[in-house]
């Protein structure tokens, strides 16, 4: 078989290797992926599943709940293994130290070793990049504007969550787990695939200004040279003491062509509002307004689909403010039905990266 | 000076995207990431220092050479950490 996929609700490490190894025998896996939720000792995890797929890259994270096909579960561990026939080669990096390392291009250099040549004259249609970044590191943005002065290749990928803890969050490889780290799964598929991102929310004709800021610290002080606070409650026209109430339904956007790219505020400091992700001063952000999630989200993976002709793995990444939308909202079984009929792993996630790092979308790989 | 962010922001987009509209779509993408919005700077805005500064040094690294015209920009292989084929 050429992909196929497996949950495991039991807790030690080894017990999930085991359950995972039955379970995904069929497969001669090139690449096995898992996300693990709940209370695991996320290195024994990697050391296990590692033993257990010796002859497989094993890359995985922990989460904020995980899905398997149209099943959303919290504390488990779902994995994919997928086979040659899905993906003809691949390789790994961690990147160590992303709070602070000065850059990444020399932990990148296992990649290039391996597929032979410099990550930028990699061909951006015969290879993606899956990354998996410690969701606490607070280095999305620095990270992938990296990256993407260094290829051209699609890179996707998610924050790892530690089940709404705010704790530590784990990635993995080669049977190691890190913190304060990022791990980049090159892939070079042996089908047609596509990368996207989704996300429900319409333009609004308002804008706000960056004005005042502490970029590294995600923290706007000043939008259009008013408190930030203050000025978005305005925009919104609502009383500012109702804010915080606003945010899931009315982020903001960077604006790229008609696509956003959503800046979601987290919570009001002061007169100031911390966002999940940096907002350079200048930047020009339009206020956004929700749409439907499962819709939109269901019309993306058919459209994804219908170019490929058909649709034989599939991996996401959904922020976990999206998925506490459906939850809220009672949405949890159509949304699942989305993804009926595709073998499909992911999680919900304390970020999501296409092209850079953004909040409250979906981002996903489709092999044909 | 005015011009030369257009002209650098140009080369970079050719040099990316080989012709390819989707790609060059990505690397426009990729400078409004950074805080650099193409549409905003002409042949006749005035080139902030800051912008131009991190532009150069991105054309650098990339090996634009910024001293040919956008459609036939010359390309040289970045400087690499890798071996090549």
């Amino acid at each position: 078989m050429p992909v196929r996929t497996a949950h495991a609700t039991v807790i030690g490490a080894d017990d999930v290797a085991r359950a995972m190894r039955a379970e995904l025998a069929s497969v001669e896996p090139v690449v096995v992926l898992y996300f693990a939720g709940g209370r695991r000792d996320p290195r024994a995890l990697a050391e296990a599943m590692q033993r257990a797929f010796p002859g497989a890259l094993v890359v995985g994270c922990t989460t904020a709940g995980e899905r398997e096909g149209r099943a959303w579960r919290k504390g488990s561990v779902v994995a994919m293994a997928l086979g040659s026939e899905i993906v003809r080669d691949a390789a790994v990096a961690v990147i160590e130290d992303v709070r602070s390392r000065a850059d990444v291009k020399d932990a990148l250099a296992p990649l290039e070793t391996h597929f032979g040549r410099p990550l930028s004259s990699l061909d951006p249609s015969q290879h993606v990049g899956l990354l998996l970044i410690d969701g606490l590191s607070n280095a999305e943005e620095r990270l992938m504007d990296r990256l993407g002065d260094l290829t051209d290749i699609p890179i996707l990928g998610g924050s790892a969550g530690d089940d709404l803890t705010f704790t530590s969050t784990w990635v993995a490889k080669d049977g190691m787990a890190f913190t304060n780290a990022a791990v980049l799964l090159l892939l070079e598929p042996a089908v047609p695939f596509r990368a996207w991102k989704t996300q429900s929310f319409r333009p609004l004709d308002r804008t706000l200004r960056v004005t005042a800021c502490d970029e590294a610290g995600r923290v706007v002080h000043a939008f259009d040279g008013k408190p930030a606070a203050a000025r978005y409650a305005e925009v919104l026209g609502i009383p500012p003491e109702e804010l915080a109430h606003h945010f899931q339904n009315h982020p903001l956007g960077l604006m790229v062509g008609d696509e956003p790219f959503v800046r979601s505020p987290q919570q009001i400091r002061g007169e100031s509002v911390v966002f999940y992700c940096n907002v350079p001063e200048g930047t020009v952000l339009t206020v956004l307004e929700a749409s439907d999630i499962v819709e939109d989200t269901r019309r993306a993976l058919a459209t994804a689909r219908e170019e490929l002709g058909g649709a034989s793995a599939l991996i996401g990444f959904d922020c976990v403010l999206r998925t506490l939308e459906i939850e809220t909202r009672g949405l949890v079984e159509p949304y699942g039905t989305i993804f009926e009929g595709i073998p499909t792993v992911g999680f919900s996630t304390y970020g999501e990266q296409f092209l850079g790092h953004v909040n409250q979308t979906a981002t996903m790989l489709l092999f044909g | 000076m005015s011009g030369k962010v257009k002209q650098i922001i140009d080369a970079i987009v050719a040099h990316r995207s080989r012709g390819n509209p989707t790609m060059a779509g990505f690397v426009r993408a990729k400078l409004m990431l950074k805080g650099i919005d193409p549409s905003k700077h002409t042949d006749t805005t005035s080139d902030d220092p800051e912008v131009l500064r991190k532009l150069e040094a991105l054309a650098r690294e990339l090996g634009v050479d910024l001293s040919a015209q956008p459609a036939g920009v010359s390309w040289r292989p970045p400087p690499s950490s890798g071996p090549q084929r």
